[in-house]
């Protein structure tokens, strides 16, 4: 258990730092803001507990909150996100379930169903943050947009990233 | 009281977002530039610390570009230098530049914290009230405007950058007098708005837009941009010009803030009239 906190916090740490030493550094369009970090929430495995996860939701949106001085709007975006994050995994339940591994892997889905899983995630934690962040309905249009644009650029990244992480991790086992 | 605890387990999931969503938006709405200045601003918070690491690493892969700039500023002063030298041996009005001089005082700083892609974006410098920045001051580079001084504290400043929509600068064609009110509407960094400006006024692509006199925030005739396109608004009877930044906004790095010097003879002479009034 212990090592597995360990390995828990590393992975914290590598997603926090790709999303605020790398890709906020970009600055690449208003239209095109990917939020990488959420990586970390969609890899915790399924029997994380209930409640730990919404506050590991919460902790994560505001250390990112805490580098871009954006008061909670990230946070909020996580809690929202991580909420809806058990129907959905229940949604694309593999037949034989999702077992006790550390991390959920591309490979327990099929790579079209870690695509929709982590495609309404990213949905949801975007619209969230985007809407919260103008905190007006009065562009909808525009902040839809943002949303689709932004999402689609977050989830080929995610997408990438595991199936890197995840084809190193067991060519190494 | 037994319900009340059924109660609290079935819903202690609902009862839990809602309070860290509650926590969110308190600090969503507590959320002000005075936290930005503490965040970004305080070297001894682990955010504010990595931020100005981070910067330091970056500046070493600019400084050819930054030398370059630099090189040409100076190159410009220099001719200036000579110019002035000139006047003042031929006898014309030697007096004109240096009350200009004394008029306006540049504080060299450098951006530690910049954005371009949020709906509303801020410019971090690493200057403050220990160097005489105060609130309300101009920020440009050697290219043009770029913000203003929005919040201080001892070391640093937090200013709004052009690309933020509550900033509102006047601004003038080159050599014109009909002067418009510039603000940001666009997602892009790269396009700013002109409004108001007279439908009679003779305007081309590639113009250059220029700061106006009637505010202390910059002095007259700072470059801002050029225009990259323009359409009547034929309801309002105004010209409404697309405006490129001289400056691109998404490679700042160091910036002077602009400091009045009689602003604080003026303000408290405007002071002092309003005493008047009260009594």
């Amino acid at each position: 258990m212990g090592s597995s906190v360990i390995k828990y916090a590393i992975w914290w740490i590598i997603c926090l730092a790709v999303q605020l030493f790398f890709l906020n550094k970009l600055n690449i369009d208003y239209f095109i803001n990917p939020q990488f970090y959420i990586f970390f929430l969609l890899l915790l495995p399924v029997f994380t507990e209930r409640h730990v996860i919404l506050l590991l939701a919460f902790a994560t949106g505001l250390a990112i909150d805490m580098f871009e001085a954006s008061g909670g709007i990230h946070a909020a975006a996580c809690v929202i996100a991580t909420f809806f994050r058990g129907p959905i995994l229940r949604a694309f339940a593999p037949r034989e379930g999702y077992g006790k591994d550390d991390f959920l892997t591309i490979e327990k889905f099929g790579l079209g169903n870690f695509i929709l899983y982590a495609g309404f995630f990213i949905l949801i934690h975007h619209w969230a943050l985007f809407f919260i962040e103008v905190f007006s309905f009065k562009n909808f249009f525009f902040t839809l947009l943002r949303t689709i644009s932004s999402g689609f650029v977050t989830l080929l990244l995610i997408t990438i990233a595991a199936m890197g992480f995840f084809a190193k991790s067991s060519g190494s086992k | 009281m037994q319900n009340f605890g059924d109660f609290l387990r079935k819903y202690s999931r609902i009862i839990l977002l809602l309070i860290l969503l509650g926590i969110s938006f308190v600090l969503i709405y507590f959320n002000n530039n005075y936290q930005r200045v503490v965040l970004f601003g305080a070297a001894n918070t682990v955010a504010g610390s990595v931020n100005e690491k981070i910067t330091e690493t970056e500046d070493y892969l600019h400084l050819r570009e930054q030398n370059q700039l630099l090189a040409e500023e100076n190159a410009r002063l220099r001719a200036r230098l000579l110019a002035d030298q000139q006047k003042v041996f031929s006898g014309t009005r030697p007096a004109v530049d240096t009350i200009y001089k004394q008029t306006y005082r540049y504080i060299p700083g450098k951006v530690i914290n910049n954005s371009v892609d949020k709906a509303n974006n801020y410019i971090t410098i690493n200057i403050g009230t220990k160097h005489g920045v105060r609130k309300d001051m101009g920020i440009i580079t050697p290219l043009g405007a770029v913000g203003v001084v929005k919040t201080v504290s001892e070391n640093f400043a937090v200013c709004l950058s052009l690309l933020h929509r509550k900033m509102n600068l006047n601004a003038r064609l080159k050599g014109k007098k009909e002067f418009g009110s510039l603000t940001w509407k666009s997602t892009r960094p790269d396009k700013l708005t002109l409004d108001f400006i007279p439908t009679y006024t003779e305007v081309k692509v590639g113009d250059t837009v220029e700061t106006t006199s009637y505010s202390s925030i910059f002095p007259e005739g700072i470059p801002i941009g050029t225009v990259s396109g323009f359409k009547v608004d034929s309801d309002e009877g105004y010209l409404t010009l697309d405006i490129k930044p001289m400056q691109s906004l998404t490679t700042i790095s160091y910036v002077y803030a602009v400091d009045y010097i009689p602003k604080k003879e003026q303000e408290a002479l405007e002071a002092e009239a309003r005493k008047g009034d009260v009594e």
